[in-house]
């Protein structure tokens, strides 16, 4: 462990900071530094302390005048079935598995389900794309069925009809075109077998129907480019499990697309320094989680992509790869360093391309890895798995050209929202006029249903009945957890009707599994584990010879070049009326409620834009996130957005993300107005779509930014929220403790025996870091020393469990599924912006999200990037318990640092008191949307209490479901096994970055990885003795380019 | 001139002042008497019924046992009131004409459930599991009052904090056995070792659920079944509660008092 701790000492003077204004020491940064909670000073109370207490004492005289604190509680009913289902019971929990889809792609789910409705989602550890993990979006979407802004019945423009009028007008235009003449439908990518058989039949009964395909985010660059590849169609997923050596260009693999959460955690599986650690190589314009991961990043255009690929294919040998200049930003002796190490990794080599880049750049990947031997191993290439291969941006055009030409007389519309999705040079609403009948149907009243005659409500996906194919071509089941809430149908259903006998979702989909081969008896069990046969077998398709050859050499990126991409978590729009997704800070820039574009700091200083650190304000207040805004150019088109500098960004390069600036779908989704500081603040950020054109929706070059005069816009970002003072101890230790792997190596040599000797006591490694301190060599086991003693338990070992948890930095990925998953597990609400930008979200646990460098090391052009998550670290010896007046915040004798939410007055004195800045406080009655809208409240986790304004809150180490745990155990007369108890947090981690468990018994997983020897603790030098503790991140540089 | 205050005005000058100084004391015992008394608190006052169901009958004189309605008490939290459907798969054979039952048959028929006035209530903070409480011994009584004396429902305890932490704090008290002789042998002596097995006999639920026969079969309860039966503490010195029974009970049945009051055994 001594040389752990030389490693540290070696990189003790390099600092983390959380962003420029954190680096320049800027005001704001100081107020969230030494302050808590800031900005109470915005309130709207103009008086002295005197006035303040003489109105505390007038309000606690009327008070106590009034006994308003009494009240009669009203007679509560029971109210029991009157004939009680199979299986049905009152607060029982059970768990279903469904799956998810999102652009087609299913992932498998498990919905928690109590007292009839689907209160949490959580991965089915069955399923190839889960595995028992899950992303932000997914777990999130289960608030999407307890949105109040549903369409809730079918309206006829602004009629309310019923489905039988929708239906009976829908069939006789049907008959009246006699073979489905004039008839469209345009649906989002079509994942479901079902689906796509019931659409097959329907083109069998009007055979001149045409079925075409949009979805903004789509993969057609990838198929294109798997197509030009391989002569034909054809799907490929990667095997990150089996990558010695990842080269990622530019692609967002662990956030988006179709196996995001199986990559993160095959990924995870080889960042595992114990274990086969890959290298990893980024080349990227806009940081991404995997970038930050990786052993060496480099800032590219996204022009540049192509010339480094061809380059490498050339310097890698791939045959007919002509040989071309490296673009300058590559650094040559990376660049080198890279190629040798993918030729030496061989088949276990892997090159990713972003979805986002052209086919060319995609089929040029396949050469290449299909030249590394890779095929088989980390790439495997199979039939295309969707069931109705289309191409996005050829259906779009063939649309609307026969919208245009007045051929389309009637269009259905399935979900998709082209109105607001197609590309700015596509007037899809004017399209609109020229069809007579327009269907559609859709969760919201959005953009594509105002346009509309018939707005039909379309069922939530845990309403629904549903299949469709993982990444790999697994078949998947999904199943209702809950009757529709409202009078809605699915896709698959509103189909059937027209073609022979309306059917249910559940017939249809049986009927599919019948069809593939699955027997009735086998039906209960497939749908019980929601998995309904294995992966899509491997095809032997060979890239076609001389490919390379026919790919056109990279074009020049001349000037500034704007990447519009996918927001992480409210995708294409599509969840904008999530207020958890719009909430949950995006990794790297922590923006919420808000896109922006950004740029990185150069490029931000060509602007004329003002980096933090100088005083910002907005509306005469100082505040970090007001941003100058900007007008960007694209041809004809303009957009005016708040420009962001996002560090470790390409020069030259400016990023939208999509899914903004809209003025419908719902009260969260559209652009709002709160009232913040003086002037108005609005959220709903800038709609991107505004730039995107048909030709390049993606990647745009020739980009004209501007800087507009005296126009600043408000965005809300959590970067700065609760940040750790390190100056609080000796000398700003670093937070983040790392290595490399070969010093990780060096320093297994020695010094074992403390380590085992420590393991017995499950507390050897704070023996390590305290070992020169008063304490002693085992200072901390030294119980007199600590206002948690365990005495209670020394003659009774037996049942005293005492809960640890360990978080691997060398695993997270910073892509907050944490923080999303305990949103819905603890009944975390939402503030809403003007609420987060005065440092009041209420997440439990946190990313937080560092820079890295000092003094000479420092490179605000391309940081090293780190992630953290804080949580309460459950201190044994907590600062916050002896400072409140009320014992609302005591410990258990399981270590638990207990909040008794009814004992809580609101002193915040343990708040103030709290190293970590974990504790957070309802300001507000910020449950209220729960309680005012009834359909809220069916979705709060009936185990834990919501809270009210005036409470503080914090991480309880989901002690709800050690309750269940425990409860369970000593029902059966046992104890409660390793693994039984999994916090919400760990359950949803893609990356399988945190454990948790007794930490008494050696064996267990969590005391494995506390007695490791990259264990610390954070701020350990204030001897909080925190449960929670931290491995140190290891990166597994190429020695060559050590200290680089 | 007379004199201006009589002699008696002394006394009188006291009187008031003593009683003008209790009066603070006298509201505030008047004030907690009245928010503990069952007028606040309605213990042992019934609540009117859809259906004026009496336990007494179904416990006591039919001998129906208590888990054939609430029937997930051994495994859930909830202990679960029947569904119509439970009470038609007798009612649909006897008094089948009965008046007093129409609500159920309709609810049963229509397919619309009953609402009960609910009884016994803890608030949305506390969080409640009757399964682990039977399993560990703790009989239905204990917290209900004596519901087999029932005709119609009462609430047995008021439900305060203070009352629940009475028996979280120190279990010992509430560690009854159905067998009397032997806590008349443990009062004797702190010898063990005799009784070992005795007291594991029958596991705590079972002892529960036996006192329940009894009772429906006529039998005659001993002293401390009794007191079980009506939700009543041990009536044994403090000493030999903790020496005797109560904490060897508590070691068979694997109870960590320590562990019982910490918070979140109630709160999440």
């Amino acid at each position: 462990m001594d040389e752990v701790k030389i490693d540290q000492k070696g990189l003790s003077d390099i600092r983390m900071y959380k962003g420029l204004d954190h680096l320049n020491e800027s005001e704001e940064m100081k107020v969230f530094l030494e302050d808590e909670f800031p900005h109470r000073k915005s309130m709207p109370l103009n008086m002295d302390r005197r006035s303040v207490l003489k109105m505390m004492g007038g309000a606690a005289a009327l008070a106590g005048m009034t006994l308003t604190g009494c009240r009669y509680q009203p007679q509560r009913k029971i109210v029991p079935f009157a004939r009680q289902p199979e299986g049905a019971s009152a607060g029982a929990e059970k768990h279903y598995a469904t799956m998810f889809s999102l652009g087609g792609y299913a992932m498998g789910v498990l919905a928690r389900q109590m007292d009839g409705r689907p209160v949490f989602l959580e991965g089915n550890p069955l399923h190839p794309a889960s595995q028992g993990s899950i992303d932000a979006k997914t777990n999130a979407s289960v608030l999407g069925v307890y949105d109040p802004d549903r369409l809730k019945y079918p309206q006829f423009r602004s009629d309310t009809a019923n489905w039988n009028e929708a239906y009976e007008s829908i069939r006789k235009e049907l008959k009246d075109s006699v073979d489905g003449s004039g008839v469209a439908i345009l649906s989002d990518t079509v994942g479901s077998p079902t689906l796509a058989r019931v659409a097959g039949e329907f083109m069998k009964k009007y055979p001149k129907a045409q079925w075409f395909q949009y979805e903004a985010v789509n993969r057609d660059n990838v198929h294109r480019g798997a197509s030009l590849a391989f002569q034909q169609n054809a799907s490929f997923y990667y095997s990150l499990d089996k990558a010695d050596v990842l080269v990622n260009l530019d692609c967002d693999l662990l956030m988006s697309g179709p196996a995001s959460v199986r990559y993160s955690r095959d990924f995870s599986n080889r960042r595992n320094p114990e274990g086969n650690m890959s290298r990893v190589y980024s080349f990227e314009a806009f940081p991404t989680t995997v970038g930050a991961a990786s052993d060496h990043r480099v800032p590219v255009k996204p022009s540049e992509v192509k010339g480094i690929l061809l380059a490498l294919c050339a310097q890698v040998g791939v045959p007919g790869a002509a040989s071309v200049s490296l673009p300058a930003s590559v650094p040559k002796n990376v660049f080198d360093a890279m190629a040798s190490d993918l030729v030496n990794a061989g088949a276990n080599g892997l090159v990713t391309v972003g979805d986002h880049h052209d086919p060319e750049v995609h089929a040029a990947a396949l050469a290449l890895n299909q030249h590394l031997g890779a095929f088989g191993t980390t790439v495997t290439v199979t039939n295309p798995i969707l069931p109705m291969h289309s191409d996005h941006g050829t259906d779009l055009a063939n649309l609307t050209a026969a919208m245009a030409n007045n051929q389309v007389r009637m269009l259905i519309i399935l979900n998709a929202n082209p109105v607001y999705e197609t590309p700015s040079d596509i007037d899809f609403a004017e399209l609109l006029t020229k069809v007579p009948t327009k269907v559609r149907l859709g969760l919201y009243h959005d953009e594509t249903s105002k346009e509309c005659d018939w707005q039909l409500p379309a069922s939530h996906f845990l309403e629904t009945w549903n299949d469709g194919f993982a990444y790999d071509g697994t078949y998947t089941l999904g199943q209702p957890l809950l009757e529709p809430l409202y009078d809605s149908r699915s896709a698959m259903e509103l189909m059937a009707a027209f073609t022979d006998v309306e059917t249910s979702g559940e017939d249809l989909v049986r009927k599919t599994t019948a069809n593939a081969g699955v027997t009735a008896a086998d039906w209960k069990i497939r749908l019980s584990e929601g998995v309904g046969t294995s992966a899509a077998p491997a095809q032997n398709l060979a890239v076609t010879e001389g490919l390379l050859s026919l790919i056109r050499p990279a074009a020049g990126g001349n000037g500034m070049e704007l990447m519009i991409l996918p927001d992480p978590y409210i995708h294409d729009g599509r969840f904008g009326n999530n207020n958890w997704l719009q909430e949950l800070p995006r990794p790297l820039t922590n923006i919420v409620w808000d896109n922006a574009l950004f740029v990185s700091r150069a490029t931000a200083d060509k602007l004329g834009i003002v980096p933090p650190g100088k005083q910002k304000t907005f509306a005469g207040t100082p505040y970090y996130g007001a941003a100058d805004m900007a007008k960007v150019t694209v041809g004809d088109r303009t957009l005016e957005v708040p420009v962001w500098i996002n560090l470790g960004q390409a020069d030259d390069v400016c990023v939208l993300h999509l899914g903004y600036g809209r003025d419908t779908g719902g009260e969260f989704a559209k652009i709002h107005k709160l009232g913040y500081i003086g002037s108005e603040v609005t959220a709903g950020g800038f709609n991107a779509y505004e730039l995107r054109t048909s030709q390049s929706p993606d990647i745009i070059s020739g980009v004209s930014v501007e800087k507009l005069k005296n126009k600043s816009y408000a965005i809300a970002t959590t970067q700065h929220h609760n940040t750790i003072d390190v100056s609080i101890v000796d000398n700003g230790r670093d937070l983040i403790h790392e290595m490399t792997l070969a010093s990780l190596a060096a320093s297994h040599g020695g010094d074992h025996a403390e380590g085992e000797h420590g393991g017995e006591h499950g507390e050897g490694t704070h023996g390590a870091v305290l070992h020169d301190t008063e304490f002693g060599e085992h200072g901390n086991t030294k119980e007199d020393m600590s206002f948690y003693t365990g005495e209670d338990f020394k003659d009774n070992p037996k049942d005293n469990y005492q809960w640890a948890m360990t978080i691997d930095l060398s695993l997270c990925t910073g892509c907050n599924a944490c923080t999303s998953a305990c949103q819905a597990e603890n009944n975390i609400p939402t503030v809403q912006k003007q609420e987060v930008m005065r440092g009041r979200e209420m997440h439990w646990i946190r990313v937080d999200r560092y820079y890295k460098g000092t003094g000479e090391s420092l490179d605000t052009n391309n940081p090293p990037i780190r992630f953290q998550p804080v949580a309460c670290q459950q201190c044994e010896q907590a600062p916050c318990e002896p400072v409140c007046p009320v014992a609302a915040t005591v410990h258990s004798h399981e270590g638990i640092n207990q909040m008794v939410y009814n004992r809580c007055v609101g002193t915040r004195y343990c708040s103030n008191n709290c190293p970590y800045k974990v504790r957070r406080f309802n300001f507000f009655h910020y449950s209220q949307r729960a309680d005012q809208v009834p359909v809220i409240r069916m979705l709060q986790n009936p185990d834990v209490t919501v809270r009210f304004r005036g409470v503080m809150e914090k991480c309880t180490f989901c002690i709800q479901r050690i309750k269940h745990a425990r409860v369970a155990a000593k029902k059966d007369g046992r104890m409660i096994e390793d693994g039984e108890v999994r916090t919400a947090c760990q359950n949803a981690c893609p990356s399988q970055a945190i454990i948790f468990g007794d930490k008494r018994d050696p064996k267990n997983m969590v005391s494995i990885s506390r007695a490791n020897k990259r264990n610390y603790l954070l701020l350990e030098e204030l001897n909080t003795r925190p449960r929670t503790t931290y491995l140190a991140r290891v990166s597994n540089p190429n020695p060559t380019l050590e200290g680089k | 001139m007379a004199q201006l205050f009589r002699p008696a005005a002394n006394s009188i000058a006291t009187a008031s002042l003593l009683i003008g100084a209790s009066l603070p004391v006298v509201a505030l015992f008047s004030g907690s008497q009245i928010t503990r008394s069952p007028a606040n608190t309605k213990v042992k006052m019934p609540l009117d019924q859809p259906v004026p169901f009496s336990h007494k009958h179904h416990v006591k004189e039919l001998g129906i046992d208590c888990r054939y309605c609430h029937s997930t008490v051994e495994e859930q939290a909830n202990a679960s009131v029947p569904a119509s459907e439970v009470c038609m798969s007798c009612h649909s054979q006897v008094w089948t004409n009965s008046p007093m039952l129409d609500p159920v048959r309709t609810s049963y028929e229509t397919d619309t459930p009953l609402k009960w006035n609910k009884v016994n209530v803890v608030p949305d903070f506390v969080y409640f599991d009757h399964s682990i409480h039977i399993a560990k011994g703790i009989s239905c009584n204990n917290c209900h009052g004596a519901v087999q004396e029932m005709h119609i429902t009462w609430k047995g305890q008021a439900f305060r904090m203070a009352w629940c932490l009475d028996c979280h704090k120190d279990p010992a008290k509430f560690m009854l056995g159905t067998d009397g002789e032997q806590l008349g042998a443990a009062e004797a002596g702190d010898d063990h070792s005799h009784d070992e097995g005795s007291v594991n006999a029958k596991t705590p639920k079972e002892q529960i659920f036996a006192i329940y026969r009894k009772i429906a079969a006529g039998e005659k309860l001993t002293p401390q079944e009794y007191r079980l039966s009506r939700g009543q503490s041990q009536l044994v010195p403090k000493d030999d509660i903790h020496k005797g029974y109560g904490e060897m009970r508590m070691e068979d049945r694997e109870i960590k008092k320590e562990m019982l009051s910490d918070c979140y055994v109630c709160h999440n």
